[in-house]
């Protein structure tokens, strides 16, 4: 069995992204070189390509000096997916740096027990979705990044909700053994994505393996309605819906691998079909089910943050709700009311925020029911409480027909 | 969809009593193996290998100690009498117990199973199941919701400790007669119709059947594989297999 080492004549060179581009353009070259042979060649131009329009970049590497000395700072401790980290829904004081820490993960990790499905996931501290970070709007988040000795690849992270270097990723390129630290101003309320993106093919490698998460900045004085009324909540659900593109092997029995990065070729195969063998919520299939069910009571106000940073979803609370939406993830914008089901685009995070008037239990799904059932995309909520009649009777249970 | 039916309370008794012929067991070359008997008529491998039990009706089943495998069904499959095909890389291993299978495809293997002698091989009763696996169960979890308005929510499972993975046959527990895997990832289609003639259904038009297992769940008869999720509200059976009875010794 081949194990990821043995594809490393340099580690530390060959795992960079554009180490990877490079060995493909020496490939292409060699191909090209021998059907030049057999072909007279016509000059060909390529799209867009027009030198007089060169746009000469001017840009200073050194900007303005920023002395930032005198905010607070506070650290976040992160928390597991599906829950955020301790917060205040209205900000108390003015801008803080807030500090947290991801350590990078490469771990075995199981998508579905039924079908012994498992991925060598690429995780910011263990968890898919990576964990929840909580702001407020004017705070500076400063992120240090750390990627152990043991890791197999190089790793960075592109915040959507920060400007400039790529949303950070090109200022945080870190090799197995190497730690950065990012500081970015939340100057956009909303929830946002982040990711790994270190570069050609190993972008949507790293993003379908699990390494992608969210970020909440809230307005600094909570989220308001419609109407200007400040909206409260009880909890936060934070759903990070993940697609798997996992090898399988001729007789359709999913491929394991012996360690991190050695399905590289086979996954970008699979990813090629766009066709996911798993959509899943908090990384496995059932992570959000059973054992794992959320809780909640009559009553109690939920608010439903939903990630994807890949591929569209539309999130469904099957009966239920959202009582108030910022679909596209903006708190600048007005939340829309009443819908039945929401629209995640790929590459965004959105807010769904619901009052719980029945009990029982609750599904959670991508209302694309094949994902929902086949694929793993479903959360279930066991929500206590009074039934209500008025929303509500089984006239007539189920028996034979009569008529 | 499967879920309303699942979720519909296993009905206490009602089902047909069971009649033992001890007489009819001479004829049939015996081979009896570590003290089961080897049922000839189906592949000798080791589901083959069955335990006599005796219930509390006082009447005696014989039990297969195993699911079918896979390489039994391939068998059932290479003689043209069950249709599914199972693809699997575990296809050549006898270890694995066949799966993702549904009433109709269960119905093929007994028909195969009783080719030389019409009526020797059936499915258990769901009763009859419970019975044999009663010392390998775990404790019935209490209702999560008490209210009767939240019945159909009521039997969700929100401390299941299903195994859920596939695992080579053996690989769970034995009961004291010796039968094998009874609590394990894989549910095992009984011959019970989830309601009774009361509601109209015999055998023939049934739409779900029981399947036993961890708990009972009644699985519409398409069903190979009761996929968790959407609007599912409980811990549907990893997998579908099935397990041979026979009411007389061979």
């Amino acid at each position: 069995m081949k194990t990821s080492r043995d594809f490393r004549p340099d580690r530390r060179t060959l795992l960079t992204g554009t180490a990877l581009a490079g060995a493909a353009l020496v490939g292409g070259s060699v191909a090209a070189g021998a059907s030049k042979a057999r072909t007279p060649k016509r000059p060909v131009h390529k799209m867009g390509s027009h030198k007089n329009g060169l746009i000469q970049a001017k840009a200073t590497t050194e900007g303005k000096a920023v002395d930032l000395s005198h905010l607070p700072r506070v650290k976040q401790e992160m928390v597991l997916p599906p829950f955020a980290p301790k917060h205040d829904p209205v900000a108390k004081g003015g801008p803080k740096i807030v500090e947290v820490r991801f350590d990078v993960e490469e771990k075995l990790m199981t998508v579905d027990e039924d079908t012994d499905a498992k991925v060598w996931a690429l995780t910011y501290n263990g968890s898919v979705p990576g964990p929840l970070i909580i702001v407020h709007e004017g705070d500076y988040v400063e992120l240090t990044l750390t990627n152990p000795e043991s890791s197999i690849f190089e790793h960075n992270i592109d915040f959507h909700a920060s400007t400039g270097a790529l949303g950070g990723g090109g200022l945080t390129h870190v090799l197995p053994g190497e730690e950065t630290v990012l500081r970015w101003k939340a100057t956009k309320p909303g929830t946002f994505v982040y990711h790994c993106a270190p570069g050609g093919d190993m972008i949507p490698y790293h993003v379908c393996h699990g390494m992608n998460g969210a970020v909440m900045v809230l307005p600094r004085d909570g989220l308001k309605d419609a109407k200007g009324k400040p909206v409260t909540y009880d909890e936060v659900v934070y759903i990070g819906e993940q697609d798997y593109y996992l090898p399988k092997d001729e007789d359709g029995e999913y491929v394991q691998y012996e360690a991190a990065g050695d399905d590289y070729g086979d996954s970008l195969d699979a990813m090629r079909t766009l066709v996911p063998t798993h959509s899943v919520f908090n990384g496995a299939v059932g992570a959000l089910t059973g054992d794992n069910a959320l809780k909640s009571e009559v009553g109690k106000t939920v608010l439903m943050i939903h990630a994807q940073a890949n591929r569209d979803s539309r999130p469904h609370l099957i009966g239920g709700h959202a009582d108030l939406l910022w679909e596209g993830g903006s708190f600048t914008d007005i939340p829309q009311s009443g819908f039945e089901t929401w629209f995640i685009r790929g590459g965004s995070a959105g807010v769904a925020v619901y009052t719980f008037k029945q009990p029982g239990v609750y599904a959670y799904v991508n209302h694309n029911l094949i994902e929902a059932v086949m694929l793993g995309a479903t959360a279930h909520f066991v929500v206590e409480g009074e039934w209500d009649n008025d929303l509500m009777t089984q006239v007539a249970p189920p028996d034979s027909i009569k008529t | 969809m499967s879920i309303s039916i699942a979720d519909r309370a296993y009905p206490d008794g009602g089902l047909s009593p069971k009649v033992i012929g001890m007489l009819a067991l001479i004829t049939l070359t015996v081979a009896v193996v570590l003290g089961g008997l080897r049922l000839s008529g189906v592949p000798s491998t080791a589901s083959s290998t069955a335990s006599a039990v005796t219930l509390s009706d006082g009447s005696i089943l014989y039990v297969q100690k195993r699911e079918v495998t896979i390489a039994e069904w391939t068998q059932c499959h290479e003689a043209g009498a069950c249709s599914l095909r199972i693809k699997s890389r575990k296809a050549n291993d006898t270890d694995y117990p066949a799966t993702g299978l549904n009433w109709f495809d269960v119905k093929e293997y007994v028909a195969w199973a009783n080719r030389t002698r019409p009526g020797r091989f059936r499915l258990p009763a769901a009763q009859e199941w419970n019975e044999i696996a009663r010392e390998v169960m775990p404790e019935k979890p209490d209702p999560i919701f008490t209210d009767p308005n939240l019945r159909w929510a009521s039997s969700y499972l929100t401390e299941s400790n299903t195994k859920r993975a596939l695992r080579p046959s053996g690989s769970f527990a034995m009961t004291s007669h010796g039968i094998e895997d009874l609590d394990g990832s894989v549910w095992e289609w009984t011959s019970d119709c989830y309601a009774g003639p009361e509601k109209g259904f015999d055998r023939e038009n049934c739409p779900a059947f029981f399947v036993a297992g961890e708990h009972v769940a009644a699985i519409p008869v398409f069903t190979r594989d009761p996929a968790r999720g959407g609007c599912a509200t409980g811990s549907p059976p990893p997998h579908l297999g099935l397990r041979l009875v026979s009411d007389n010794p061979l």
